[in-house]
């Protein structure tokens, strides 16, 4: 080797990238896969492992094993479990994604999936199905209204923080936060004046998340959205990366920052607009998981979106479980989970900070 | 590559910040902004770099109307290192450098060897080698001086604009920095504080007042005028030297 080629070497190699970041991508890799297998074999009604894999390998593969199980289990682990597990690794990936981006696009590591008032928006359609009953609102399903509402939320804090078409981060976050409080004393007053304490129990548990709702049937709208929009935010990385920096610099690196943020709030609120309307207000998977990814691979976006994605769903996954074993029968709602591990985490992170 | 601003006018809210502004810098030259705090020297910087949109008059980088490119197309012809630095987040030095790449990428495309190899010759450029697997934000303000520089060459641009670079500097890392731009040979336009570094580097000088480029060169008459004291003791030393010299 030339001494020039070893200088040239030696150059390159001070700019190799980490070797963790294929590591960790492995290792969650394989926490998605063995959190998913345990989500469809552990659960309230006993179904041993051979029956689980069983009935999976024989729904994918017709004839390929002969039942040795009972039409219930079947029902148990192919109608409830797996559709439900799925769901589990869709949010979960796309909240941390989500939370991810937005951190960035307002540069404030404070911000989560629902800062931006959308999650009030959706819980305000579903509580107006509750408690004034699906015919009042022409028909519409939870799920549905819930979508509404978030959109209708989406709306209202693009016009309230916008000026001349373009969006103002510090703008975005008051109008997300003031509405986020105007929702939330709409629908208490609802709740409050529908003097019904079942309906009022029904909706209190699904503002706080619950994937319990999960069916195939339900499964292809949030698996498209949130799966191109996931794929579509995972390749937005360099501008994300500029925009981090600032926004003159993402300017001077050849970002059209108004048209990206635009892009960006659109991007991140239609997804978190369908996963509210299928799982609830899911709360620190957003905030915590970004914060996390950051810890293991670096702020750069390249590999903090990727980590995320796999971090959240694995994560999601467990806290999904954990929420229908631990007082089984009875299901926590998911939020009580997260915030046991997302409030001491942040606290932490806090203090490192500090 | 030559930039021509002809009749600029930038407004901010209904207030013009920028009234009229003509200057060239020649290809390979090292021009300096001078000027009191709120001139519109940043707002003008950043007009040229298309933060801001021009109210009136042309910018034009090779006779090339820069209102024609698309945003990634100025990036690559244009590289600055502006007053702004990443926030909170803890990105290495080699991610900030990286960053300068971004002109050059597509969505989908992937960091080559070849992006490495220039951002690694980046900051060999600016003797900050050792430093690319520090967190930025743990630098002192001169290497984060010199880790920007290196972001704004890896972006291959051959015009180079600074905003006041030296900010917060001590003595020698100002010197340090304006050395460093200097010898990079690029067309560079820089937005200075200080007078006597303009007077020392800058192969001309380019006087604001009140949104108006006044001057190209900075005698006491200037000086006196545009800000509104006589020629500073260090400022005139400084001048007559110069004509010692000359």
């Amino acid at each position: 080797m030339t001494v020039a080629q070893k200088a040239a070497s030696q150059r390159v190699s001070v700019f190799r990238r980490r070797s963790t970041f294929g590591l960790v991508l492995g290792l969650l890799a394989a926490a998605v896969v063995f959190s998913t297998w345990l989500a469809v074999s552990i659960g309230a009604v006993q179904v041993g492992l051979a029956e689980c894999w069983g009935i999976v390998a024989n729904r994918l593969f017709p004839g390929s094993v002969t039942p040795f199980w009972t039409p219930v289990q079947e029902q148990i682990v192919w109608d409830f479990r797996l559709p439900r597990a799925l769901l589990a690794l869709l949010v979960g990936a796309g909240l941390s994604v989500v939370g991810a981006v937005l951190q960035a696009l307002v540069r404030n590591p404070l911000a989560d999936p629902f800062l931006l008032g959308i999650s009030s928006g959706a819980s305000l359609g579903a509580v107006a199905v509750f408690v004034l009953g699906a015919s009042a609102l022409g028909g519409l399903s939870l799920s549905a209204a819930a979508f509404g509402g978030a959109l209708l939320a989406l709306v209202l804090v693009y016009v309230l923080a916008q000026r001349g078409g373009r969006l103002i981060p510090s703008r975005l976050v008051l109008a997300g936060v003031a509405l986020h409080f105007l929702f939330q004393a709409i629908y208490s007053y609802i709740l409050q004046q529908a003097q019904s304490g079942r309906a009022a129990q029904q909706v209190l548990f699904w503002l706080l998340g619950s994937l319990g709702g999960a069916r195939w049937e339900m499964l292809p709208i949030p698996a498209i959205v949130l799966g191109a929009g996931v794929a579509y935010l995972l390749v937005q990385h360099r501008p994300l990366n500029a925009l981090a920096a600032g926004e003159d610099t993402a300017t001077s690196l050849g970002v059209n920052v108004g048209a990206f943020r635009l892009q960006m709030f659109v991007l991140t609120s239609l997804p978190v607009g369908v996963m509210v309307a299928t799982s609830g207000a899911i709360a620190f998977v957003g905030l915590m998981v970004p914060h996390a990814a950051r810890l293991l691979v670096g702020a750069d976006h390249r590999r903090v979106l990727p980590v995320s994605a796999l971090l959240g769903a694995a994560f999601l996954q467990l806290v999904d479980i954990a929420a229908r074993t631990v007082d089984a029968p009875q299901e926590l709602a998911l939020t009580i989970v997260t915030a046991v591990f997302g409030a001491p985490f942040f606290l932490w992170l806090l203090r490192r900070r500090a | 590559m030559r930039l021509v601003l002809d009749g600029v006018a930038v407004t901010i809210d209904g207030t013009p910040i920028v009234r009229e502004a003509d200057l060239i810098v020649e290809p390979g030259s090292f021009a300096a902004l001078v000027g009191p705090n709120g001139c519109g020297k940043s707002t003008l910087l950043r007009t040229i770099y298309r933060a801001l949109r021009p109210a009136a008059g042309l910018i034009s980088l090779n006779d090339e109307d820069l209102r024609k490119l698309k945003h990634r197309e100025t990036a690559r012809r244009i590289a600055v290192v502006a007053q702004e630095y990443p926030a909170e987040l803890d990105f290495t030095v080699e991610d900030v450098v990286l960053m300068g790449r971004t002109p050059h990428k597509r969505p989908l495309s992937r960091t080559t060897g070849e992006d490495l190899q220039r951002c690694a010759e980046a900051l060999e450029r600016v003797s900050a080698t050792g430093l690319a697997r520090r967190s930025f934000v743990t630098l002192s303000g001169g290497e984060k001086q010199r880790v920007l520089i290196a972001r704004a060459l890896a972006q291959e641009s051959s015009l180079l604009l600074l905003d006041e670079p030296t900010n917060h500097l001590d003595i020698r890392h100002q010197l340090d920095v304006l050395h460093l731009v200097r010898d990079l040979g690029l067309t560079t336009l820089a937005a200075l504080h200080d007078l006597n570094h303009a007077l020392e580097f800058a192969d001309r000088i380019y006087v604001m007042d009140t949104g108006r480029v006044v001057a190209d060169e900075l005698t006491p008459e200037v000086i006196a005028r545009v800000f509104g004291v006589r020629a500073v003791s260090r400022t005139q030393y400084v001048f007559e030297r110069l004509k010692e010299e000359t």
